[in-house]
């Protein structure tokens, strides 16, 4: 899901926010919260507090009106002479002549009377006209107001007037109560059993002291419930409602300290969510997830904290649930909408390398496609001549095999019972790990062609995954250990092939699966699939291009930019231990110096001008001490794609040692001819020359002359036919070279071949001789053929030969042919043995002879003619001749 | 040497062109010419008639030029002067045709004339 979001984005969601728990609030949905907050706050008092000082309570009892009259009188004029500030019944008394027994005590009185609503049905209470007539004032008492059951707040108008204790707060003179609210919340801070209690009796027997009615409103009325429904407020509970009586008492005393609990007004409640809300999605933004839970629950902490200092110190009330409601939709939203922005980008990037390692790789579906497979089994068959074939694939969970691919055949020429890969042939396959030659049809026998049929288990890291099963001809199998080799080599591409098509398959079933995706809960699109594929692909693109690092002729090693080694591919590998090359331990700028002749100096010099330069540097090297450089070195900077990378964009160097003694040998090759066509051509143009010379003078004869223009005419006329072929033979392409031959300087050839051996020879006290002319005529070979000739004959002497023996090698150079003869001191065959191994029809063949009898099927290409003979206990000799280039 | 007793000069090269227009060269100028056609042949030749001066190619079938002229100098000991005529430029192989016995080494092609001016200088010593 992609998140999209404005550019006020931030302006948005903090009004948006504050907005929304404001109106919350403001259509009372947070009360409930904001009630339980307020209760518990308001509970956690900071210490034992002072009992109340303005407001004394006077407890009558359950049943005040079976007090007598006398008894109301004697008490309210004790309190007044005590010097009590007003004396407040929370009830109507009732009134007697004893009660009230003088006019001035009556003035003194303030007397609770029911709403006028409920007055006219309230016996037997005297009426409030009653006590206006004796002259006592009188107020209605209300009933405060529950929020879910808790009385937090009080009205303080009634009717249009003011309640009763409002009116006894007027009483009070310079410290009454002026404030306009109609409500108030009553401040319940003091905690339970703050208003001081004393009882009826108390008062009547004259136990108060007058410290502790002086000045105080006194409020008579029924404290204890006794049984009696009572009130509940933010400090008595379930446990131990209050009484109306003592409500009051709360309530006096809020409005006589003012300090009744205040709430922000909702536009400045509104402001202040703003600004949090502002400040909050800034700091959000900025804070990890898990910093910007632990600041979440800070802040809520900080919010109850200060609300509560707050209530219990200045008697105000802040928005608290608003607050935390806020603060954490902000955390939840910006939370919610990092991880969606989190994952978006993390899709972007996996889709951008999915994308990008796909278009460097084979596409995944290429190895189910069937023209990959017709193309491989295409391949296969011409490479090995079968007579049909089938590759098969074990069907997981399943004991049989199915076809993937068959030519010539199909999976209908196996017999149904002999699918059953855990039994014979299949499981014989597997124990041998290689091709089984089978004595029992198994692809249904054809009645026109004779084959013979093997199975070959698919092995791929261990695992079978397939099988391979063909006929082939009985001759193709003449050198069956050569064609078993073949056929292992590419059961092992097979098999891998086999096996990336069966990974591809397993893939495309669990992408089919939804149903079980979403039972596993993997359902939609999981980032962590996303993931595993992305590295996936990027593995395999690793593993291939691993493959082809290893797989390279060329010698590779990569440095960083600081010269040190990255990695290194197995060509160079065998270089480093052919050549004692240190790699490991080298730095690029030794390397550079080893194989050429810088100095440290000058190598450092090409090495800073390739990074700023950014070109490659070629040049050839020699690896061996001989001088002969058969290497190509090339030193390139390594860097992205970009093609205009900068200097020091560049990732690091990589030295590239390509193998050109091939080339070289070229070169080399051509050079010779040319040596000796040129001295050739010297003979030739020595005569013309003469001829010339003779013709010009006049002291030839007549015979003389005639027989001189003659020789020259001819000498002419085959140096031009020689040109023709002298630029022939140098614009020789390599393929027809070695292909169809080359005039060939043979004496540094087989010069080369003997000092190769000479190692192995001296191993066993071994000496090879030559005797040779000094100048050898062409002939005409191909270069490769004739020096596996050579070396393979040298080969079977030096194994053949007894210890401290020599090997003779004798070329002579007759008219029109060079002969070459080779002979050593040994063991020795039968030579008729001998003569059947050569001509390739001899059983138990070894390698040697049968490398021998192609050899020497070559030299008849070439007109030349090969004799060997042996003798036992004597040796072998080796005879063979090329004709010499005319 | 003179007209009546010429010089005789024994010609080793294997090119039959060249042995013939040599032969001409030399009889015109007053010299007897013996001809082989590689070294095997010249060393019979050398042993039957004592040449005064021996004008020998390089590159021959059989016995080249150079195992010739070491087997005339180490196995006869012979002082006779040799003159090698050869189209073969290697560095350093005049030197060492010289080392080997050789007398005078040129390279084909050389003319007549100066030829002839090579071979009076040697058959006079």
């Amino acid at each position: 899901m992609a998140v999209r979001v404005s550019r006020y984005g931030a302006i948005f969601l903090t009004i948006s926010v504050s907005l929304g728990v404001w109106l919350l609030a403001w259509l009372g949905l947070l009360r409930p919260a904001d009630g339980w907050l307020y209760d518990h706050l308001t509970r956690l008092r900071p210490g034992i507090s002072a009992a109340a000082e303005r407001v004394l309570l006077v407890d009558t009892g359950p049943a005040p009106w079976r007090i007598e009259p006398v008894q109301w009188n004697t008490a309210a004029r004790t309190l007044q002479e005590l010097g009590a500030g007003a004396v407040v019944f929370t009830f109507s008394p009732p009134l007697s002549d004893a009660f009230p027994d003088s006019n001035e005590l009556a003035a003194g009185l303030l007397v609770a009377v029911p709403p006028r609503a409920v007055a006219q049905s309230a016996p037997p209470w005297p009426l409030e006209a009653d006590f206006q007539q004796r002259g006592i004032d009188t107020a209605p008492l209300a009933v405060p107001r529950a929020e879910a059951g808790i009385h937090r707040s009080a009205d303080l108008q009634l009717e249009g007037r003011n309640v009763l204790v409002v009116a006894a707060s007027q009483r009070l003179g310079a410290g009454s109560y002026s404030g306009s609210n109609t409500s108030v919340r009553v401040n319940f801070s003091g905690g339970r059993d703050w208003i001081p209690v004393v009882s009826l009796q108390r008062v009547l027997s004259g136990g108060l002291i007058p410290e502790l009615v002086r000045g105080r409103v006194v409020l008579l009325g029924s404290v204890e419930l006794s049984g009696a429904a009572g009130l509940y407020t933010p400090v008595h509970g379930d446990a131990d409602p209050v009484s109306l009586t003592e409500y009051q008492g709360y309530l006096l005393e809020t409005l006589l300290n003012h300090n009744d609990v205040r709430s922000p007004s909702l536009p400045v409640t509104l402001l202040f969510l703003l600004l949090v809300a502002a400040v909050s999605v800034v700091a959000y933004q900025r804070l990890s997830f898990v910093m910007s839970l632990r600041m979440t629950l800070v802040l809520v902490g900080l919010y109850a904290l200060t609300g509560w200092l707050f209530l219990q110190f200045a008697a105000l009330w802040i928005p608290l649930a608003e607050l935390v409601l806020m603060q954490l939709l902000l955390f939840a939203t910006l939370s919610r909408h990092r991880q969606l922005s989190s994952e978006d980008a993390l899709q972007e990037v996996l889709a951008d390398t999915r994308s990008w390692v796909r278009g460097h790789m084979l596409p995944e579906d290429f190895y189910e496609s069937s023209q990959h497979w017709a193309q491989i089994i295409t391949l296969v068959d011409q490479s090995l001549e079968l007579e049909r074939l089938i590759f098969l694939e074990r069907v997981p969970a399943e004991h049989r095999v199915r076809e993937v691919k068959a030519l010539r055949c199909d999976i209908d020429d196996i017999d149904e019972r002999r699918r059953d890969y855990e039994r014979a042939p299949y499981s014989t396959a597997m124990e041998q790990g290689g091709p089984l030659q089978l004595h029992n049809a198994y692809l249904k026998t054809q009645t026109d062609t004779e084959e013979i049929q093997y199975l070959v288990p698919l092995i791929f890291a261990g695992d079978v995954v397939g099988f391979w099963a063909f006929g082939v001809a009985p001759q193709r199998l003449e050198q069956r250990g050569q064609f078993e080799t073949v056929v292992r080599r590419f059961a092992n591409q097979i098999a891998e092939l086999l096996y990336h098509r069966q990974q591809w398959l397993r893939d495309q079933a669990a992408e089919r699966g939804a149903l079980a995706r979403y039972l596993r809960l993997e359902g939609g699109a999981s980032l962590n699939r996303l993931v595993t594929d992305a590295i996936k692909s990027a593995e395999r693109r690793r593993e291939l291009f691993d493959a082809v690092l290893r797989g390279l002729d060329t010698a590779l090693v990569v440095y960083d930019l600081f010269g040190r080694v990255l990695t290194v591919n197995s060509a160079m590998e065998v270089l480093v231990q052919k050549h004692d090359l240190p790699v490991y331990d080298m730095t690029a700028l030794d390397l550079l110096t080893r194989l050429t002749d810088m100095t440290r100096t000058q190598a450092r010099q090409v090495l800073n001008h390739l990074v700023l330069q950014m070109q490659p540097m070629r040049m050839p090297v020699a690896l061996t001490g001989d001088g002969k450089q058969n290497h190509l070195l090339v030193v390139k900077p390594l860097s992205g794609e970009d093609a205009g990378a900068a200097a020091f964009d560049i990732s690091g160097l990589m030295f590239e040692l390509a193998d050109v003694s091939a080339v070289s040998a070229l070169c080399s090759l051509k050079e010779s001819v040319v040596e000796q066509y040129v001295w050739q051509m010297r003979n030739d143009v020595e005569s013309i020359q003469m001829g010339t010379d003779l013709l010009l003078s006049d002291r030839p004869s007549a015979q003389q002359r005639a027989r001189v223009s003659e020789i020259v005419g001819a000498k002419l006329k085959n140096l031009t036919r020689f040109l023709d072929r002298v630029q022939k033979d140098v614009r020789a392409p390599a393929q027809s070279i070695s292909r169809d031959g080359y005039p060939l300087e043979t004496l540094s050839r087989v010069q080369n071949i003997i000092a190769e051996l000479e190692t192995a020879a001296a191993a066993r006290a071994l000496r090879i001789v030559l005797e040779a002319p000094n100048f050898i005529n062409l002939v005409i070979a191909q270069p490769a053929e004739f020096d596996k000739l050579v070396r393979n004959v040298l080969e079977t002497l030096l194994n053949d030969a007894a210890a401290d023996t020599e090997i003779r090698v004798r070329i002579r150079l007759e008219p029109d042919v060079v002969t070459f003869e080779l002979s050593n001191a040994g063991f020795g065959l039968p030579d008729a043995d001998l003569q059947r191994f050569l001509s390739g029809t001899g059983h138990a063949i070894s390698e040697e002879f049968r490398l021998l009898h192609e050899c020497s099927a070559a030299l008849q290409v070439w007109g030349g003619e090969f004799k060997a003979s042996s003798e036992v206990g004597r040796g072998f000799r080796f005879e063979f001749s090329i004709p010499a280039v005319a | 040497m003179n007209a009546k007793n010429p010089a005789k000069i024994l010609l080793v090269d294997d090119d039959p062109a060249l042995q013939e227009l040599i032969s001409i060269s030399l009889e015109l100028n007053g010299q007897q010419v013996l001809v082989a056609s590689n070294g095997s042949e010249a060393m019979s030749l050398v042993d039957a008639q004592a040449p005064d001066l021996i004008i020998l190619d390089l590159v021959m079938p059989v016995m080249d030029g150079v195992c010739f002229i070491r087997w005339l100098r180490q196995e006869r000991a012979s002082a006779v002067p040799v003159l090698i005529m050869t189209g073969v430029a290697r560095p350093g192989m005049v030197e060492e045709l010289k080392s080997s016995g050789a007398t005078e080494v040129v390279r084909k092609p050389i003319d007549v004339t100066t030829f002839l001016d090579k071979v009076n200088q040697l058959l006079q010593g």
